[in-house]
């Protein structure tokens, strides 16, 4: 059965799926601004 | 070559700026605070501006053209739409009759047995805990949690790149600062307007004040070094901009403890890095200004909502750049000759000695907010009459 996943590890999969389009510390500033955002 | 958009951008730039400073610029500079208002004034939709943020400069460049401003507030487009439909959900807010509003249900998934838990570690709560019971679809943690939050991801960064541009166009093209780069609160504010709610916050600080205590000067910490690592170079006349929301709704020996430390704190954080603060003061702050000999020494300017502002100038201007005398409901109900008035004494009492900006008392949500006429009659006489 598959590992139910946190946000967290949702979230690093999401960085993973992009790294080679998006550098790291853009990729890292995008993702904490989202985060900020869907606080909202 | 300097074009004269250019020009004028650096000179409406640098009025901001020697305002921040408590200087005296060439004239007292005019911000424009609003959301949705340039929008309905253009006819446009607000759910199609929503959907492309791109549409804002039809918005701007139109109304700009017609009223005389030194400089924007904001974008006006905080609340991302796209991104809460991603997860099947609207976020704490609601777009209704054209105005985006706050909708409290929406909002508040922790509980008091929560705060443990934010306070060993404020991200991985928000991000494992909060969120999963805010949007049910991460709450899966399979493949359609995957899929929504991937699809959140496009619809940020799709609205993130239309933002960039619009700033850079309003800046660029219409010669228009943008003020404010980047929103940011603090831990008691934070509690009550994304995790607790008012009831929730008042009652904790009466109950668990300890627990209160502790969430906010972690919130405080974590949320501040985040917003320094999106935006991490200060510019000149730009600023980050915080609403304060709970304090002055405390009393005054809860504020001193509850409040008061943690607004310090993060004036002192990002002071301390250059950063221009603008506080957005909603409510009536008379009774607190004794408390702003405080604030760290640095470039911060308040917003007033309520309140004599030649008092609080007069009380606080040592310590800040002032903002705000043109009342909302007199541009929406009253004549021209009565707003000139108004904005003539505001100039009068307020604009010697410099450190003070010409704004509305509230922001601009929808149309009802001003008169066109009025706004326009009131922004040309200011222009002229506020030359130093």
């Amino acid at each position: 059965m598959e590992e139910k996943k946190t946000v967290e590890m949702l979230f690093d999969d999401l960085k993973k799926a992009h790294v080679e389009e998006i550098d790291e510390e853009t990729m890292e500033i995008i993702i904490d601004e989202m985060i900020l955002s869907m606080l909202f | 070559m300097y074009s004269l958009k250019e020009e004028l951008y650096t000179q409406r730039l640098n009025r901001f700026n020697l305002a921040f400073k408590r200087q005296i610029p060439d004239r007292v500079p005019i911000l424009f605070m609003s959301e949705m208002w340039p929008v309905h004034h253009c006819g446009l939709s607000s759910s199609d501006v929503l959907k492309n943020p791109l549409l804002y400069f039809e918005a701007f460049e139109k109304t700009f053209s017609e009223i005389y401003i030194d400089g924007l507030y904001s974008l006006g487009n905080l609340w991302i739409e796209s991104l809460f439909k991603a997860f099947n959900n609207t976020g704490s807010y609601v777009l209704t009759d054209g105005v985006i509003n706050y909708e409290k249900r929406n909002s508040y998934y922790m509980d008091v047995s929560d705060y443990d838990s934010l306070i060993k570690d404020p991200l991985k709560f928000i991000l494992n805990e909060f969120f999963p019971k805010k949007f049910e679809i991460l709450s899966y943690g399979d493949a359609r949690s995957a899929q929504a939050l991937n699809q959140a991801f496009e619809a940020y960064r799709d609205h993130r790149q239309k933002s960039i541009h619009l700033s850079k166009q309003t800046e660029n093209v219409l010669g228009v600062p943008v003020l404010g780069r980047t929103v940011a609160s603090f831990g008691p504010d934070i509690l009550q307007e994304f995790f607790r709610g008012f009831h929730g916050v008042v009652t904790d600080i009466n109950r668990y004040p300890q627990l209160f205590l502790k969430a906010s000067s972690v919130l405080t910490s974590c949320i501040t070094e985040m917003k320094m690592k999106i935006y991490n170079t200060p510019e000149d006349g730009h600023c980050v901009m915080i609403p304060l929301h709970l304090g002055t709704y405390l009393k005054p020996k809860d504020f001193e403890t509850f409040y008061l430390p943690f607004l310090i704190q993060v004036l002192e954080i990002y002071t301390r890095a250059d950063y221009t603060v603008c506080l957005f003061l909603e409510n009536d702050w008379t009774p607190y200004l004794d408390y702003f000999e405080a604030f760290p020494k640095g470039k911060i300017f308040g917003i007033f909502e309520y309140g004599n502002l030649y008092e609080i100038k007069k009380r606080v201007g040592d310590y800040l750049c002032v903002g705000g005398g043109m009342p909302i409901s007199q541009l929406a109900y009253g004549t021209e000759a009565q707003c000139i008035d108004t904005a003539k004494r505001v100039i009068d009492e307020c604009a010697p000695g410099g450190g003070f900006i010409f704004t509305t008392d509230k922001l601009m949500l929808s149309l009802e907010d001003g008169r066109f006429e009025n706004i326009r009659a009131v922004h040309e006489f200011v222009h002229e009459y506020g030359k130093y």
